[in-house]
Formats: structure tokens, sequence, C-alpha cells
């Protein structure tokens, strides 16, 4: 992979992600009933299919970068640690969603360079909207009609605030960090969306309080930030990829306004590492 | 469940062959309810017995570790575990492991089963705890390096029993106790 960047691979990404969406949604438009969590599910094939058209592409289209997913997460950290550049895969995020069958649920590929995002495509298989960012080139989306648009994380504006996440995340902890805002509008979404909300202007904050693992936010740290938002620990700082022997995130916010001191909220309930 | 009213074998005389810091070596003379003598060793552990963890992440994804195993020397991959430290409650155990290990506490916390693992020669009784609804906490444990944490899908046991380095007997049977357990 040349240095003169990442943006070239954008266009092949976003391709696969759409392969990938197609996959899932042949299994996804069958007359499924799911029986969750058992082996061979249609929730469990859909995946496979999505993850192995994306890594045989990635494979293709890079040959001499690695791959990690949650297919892969067994590679021993000694062996990951020695990788500077590496694709992050996540081919079905909300699986959930799936079960419910309420089309909120994403396709994530994440180029990650020396521990940060730099390339991030989101693919929504049921809309066919796709968000999508490389470092220095804007992020953008394409809507239901095929339309390109660039998009932007807007100003903070307190009177109107909109808040991205689910009910069930508002637990003990969250809830009084938001007894001292405003009023504020819940807009509740599956998987990866809720950053790309936040990334679109659609929402001021996404707070995401419990764990994650490192592939479900690659995609979206990398839109996000493209489009002018932060993805950040509960101490504001930038979440590193890579760089510990756990595939855990730390509880983390995404943020569309940097502007705003969403510190003052959230670094009380840090926890030092 | 029935429990067997069998008469247990008489302990005529227990003596102890070795004792080290973690191990306690016993050997016993036994008379059988027919009257037969023998003689059988045992390793006794002494302790309060050990927690085994199914941390969950969410309701498809389960937190494992991967951390050296002196027993069979090379790296494991296994379910989070440790001694109940004396006085200390099963599911407070529990906890603290996780805390200790991946960084995550658990809101709710439930005894799934005990497990032993060799009851012909072991004292040893595991419990089995599923911990769910995580927050994060870190404690210091006496870990002697960073533990590696691997998350892994519930829908996909299978490709982890194909792991070479995932064998350890309490946590196979943790995870699918867990996974029975959940889809109910």
């Amino acid at each position: 992979m040349s240095n003169e960047g990442f943006s070239q691979y954008l266009e092949p990404v976003v391709s696969l992600s759409e392969q990938a969406a197609h996959a899932i949604l042949e299994i996804y438009n069958t007359d499924f009933d799911v029986e969750h969590k058992k082996d061979n599910t249609p929730l469990t094939k859909a995946d496979m299919a999505a993850h192995r058209i994306i890594v045989d592409g990635l494979k293709k289209l890079t040959p001499e970068v690695p791959v990690l997913s949650e297919e892969s997460a067994a590679i021993p950290f000694e062996q990951r640690q020695q990788w500077s550049r590496y694709w992050l895969v996540d081919p079905l995020d909300g699986t959930r969603e799936f079960i419910k069958r309420n089309g909120e649920f994403t396709v994530n590929i994440a180029l990650i360079d020396e521990n940060y995002p730099v390339l991030g495509v989101i693919y929504v298989p049921v809309t066919g909207v796709c968000y999508y960012a490389a470092e220095g080139k804007g992020a953008y989306k394409i809507d239901e009609n095929k339309q390109r648009q660039s998009i932007n994380s807007r100003s903070i504006d307190l009177q109107q605030l909109v808040v991205a996440g689910s009910r069930s995340h508002f637990n003990d902890r969250l809830t009084p960090v938001f007894a001292d805002l405003p009023d504020y509008e819940l807009i509740p979404m599956g998987s990866s969306l809720k950053s790309c909300l936040v990334a679109e202007g659609k929402a001021d904050i996404y707070p995401r309080l419990g764990p994650t693992s490192e592939w479900d936010t690659g995609a979206a740290q990398a839109i996000v930030e493209a489009a002018g938002g932060r993805l950040t620990n509960l101490n504001i700082e930038r979440l590193p990829y890579n760089t510990k022997s756990s595939l855990l995130n730390p509880e983390f916010i995404v943020i569309g306004d940097e502007s705003f001191d969403w510190g003052k909220y959230f670094k009380p309930l840090f926890q030092q590492p | 469940m029935s429990v067997n009213k069998r008469q247990v074998p008489e302990i005529l005389r227990t003596n102890t062959l070795a004792r080290s810091r973690l191990f306690h070596i016993e050997q016993l003379d036994l008379r059988f309810s027919n009257g037969t003598e023998v003689q059988y060793e045992r390793l006794n552990s002494g302790s309060h017995g050990a927690v085994l963890v199914v941390p969950m992440l969410d309701d498809n994804t389960v937190v494992m570790i991967r951390e050296y195993a002196a027993g069979v020397g090379r790296y494991e991959l296994a379910l989070p575990k440790g001694r109940i430290e004396p006085g200390e409650d099963k599911l407070d155990a529990a906890n603290r492991e996780i805390k200790e290990e991946i960084g995550y506490g658990a809101k709710q916390l439930e005894h799934l089963q005990s497990v032993s693992i060799a009851p012909g020669y072991l004292s040893h009784v595991t419990q089995i705890i599923l911990a769910r609804d995580l927050y994060e906490h870190h404690e210091d444990g006496d870990e002697p390096e960073e533990i590696e944490v691997v998350p892994w899908r519930m829908d996909r046991l299978s490709d982890l029993m194909a792991q070479e380095d995932f064998t350890e007997a309490r946590s196979i049977a943790a995870l699918f106790l867990a996974k029975e357990f959940l889809q109910k």
C-alpha cells in the first residue's frame, strides 16, 4: 500500500461493503425464524457470507495488509501488535436489530494506520445508505436515492439537544449526567448508525457506557472525525486501536461539537485503566 | 434431583503425603460398606473453591481471556477465573475477578452451576457465574502481565472449539451452560 493517500481505497471498499450487504439481504429477506444464539442461524450465515466477501476482497485489494475481525479475534496480541496498518471489520453490526427485523444493522470496514482510523465505510443493507470517509477528504453519505452529499457534525444548541442512543443504555450512571443538561430529544437507533447520526448533524451526542469491541467503533470513528466530530473515552481522549492486549474499548462518547465542554459531564465517570 | 443415599466409605485414617504452597496430597485409608479396605490418594485444595465467570459483553458476545497456563506450558484461551477468598461471597468473587482480568464489573451476576473437574481425587469445586450488564471498572489483581481480552460470539462456539489453544473443560462446560441458560 502506498502512502499517497487512503482515499484511493474508498471506492473499492464501498463496493465491497455493498456486495457484502447484498449477501446479507439475500438471507435477511428469506422468511426466517431466528432461534437466537444457536449456531448456523440465518444471522450467523449472513454474517459469515458478508465476512467472506469482505476478507477476500480486501486480500485482493491489499494483499499485504492483515484483516482483524470477530472471526480472527483469536490472533494473539504479540502478533497483531506488529501491524502498523490493518483492516478492522465488523461484517454485521447490530445482531439484535437483524433479529428484530428493524433494518438498523450495518456493514463496517475501517482502515487503521498507526493506531488510528484513517478510512471508514458503514453500509446499511436494508436502505442502501452508505456513510464513508477518509482522512483529509471529508465525510460523505450516499442516500436511499444514490445521491451523494457531504456530511458534517453540527454545532451544539442546548435548547435543541438531541441524543442518539437507546433507553436501555440510560442506567444509573448516565441518567444523572443528562439530568444536569437541558431537556433533550432521544433518537433510538441500532448499531453504528448512532454514531452516523452525530456525523451527519442529526444528533449532538451518542454516549456509550458499557463494553464494546474495537471493531464496533473503527469505521464510525473515521467517519465522525472526518465530519468534524470526535469519538473519545469519558476523559475526552481519542480512542486508539491495537495498542493493548484487550480488544475491548473503554466506555466512550461520540460528540459533534468539541468546543462544548462535555468533559465537565463525563470526566467524573471516567475509570482510569 | 435425587441424592444418592448410599453409605459412603468410612475414613479410617488420613495421612499427609506432601504439602506445598498450593497442594496438599493426602492418603486415605477407607473401608467400604461391604468391608473392603483400600488406600486412596487425593489432592486437597484446602481453599474455598473457585469461580469461573461468563461475562457477556452483549446478549450474543462473551468475553474470554488468554493467559499463560503453566500446566500445559502455553497460552490458553479461557474464561476469567480465580479463587474465592476466605469469607468472600461467590458472586463478589466473580465480580472482583472480572474487574481484575477484563477491566469490567457486572451489575447482574447469577450462579449457574457448581462443577468439579476430577472428583475421584480432586476436592476442588468451581462455581460458574454468569455476569451481565457490564460497566468499566479496573482493579489490580495478582496477574504478572497484562491479560489478553478476546470477545467471542455465542453463535460461534463451534469455531471456538476448533481453536487449538481453547481446551479448558470448565470453560467449555460454562459456555454451553450459559448458552442454554440464555436461550430460555
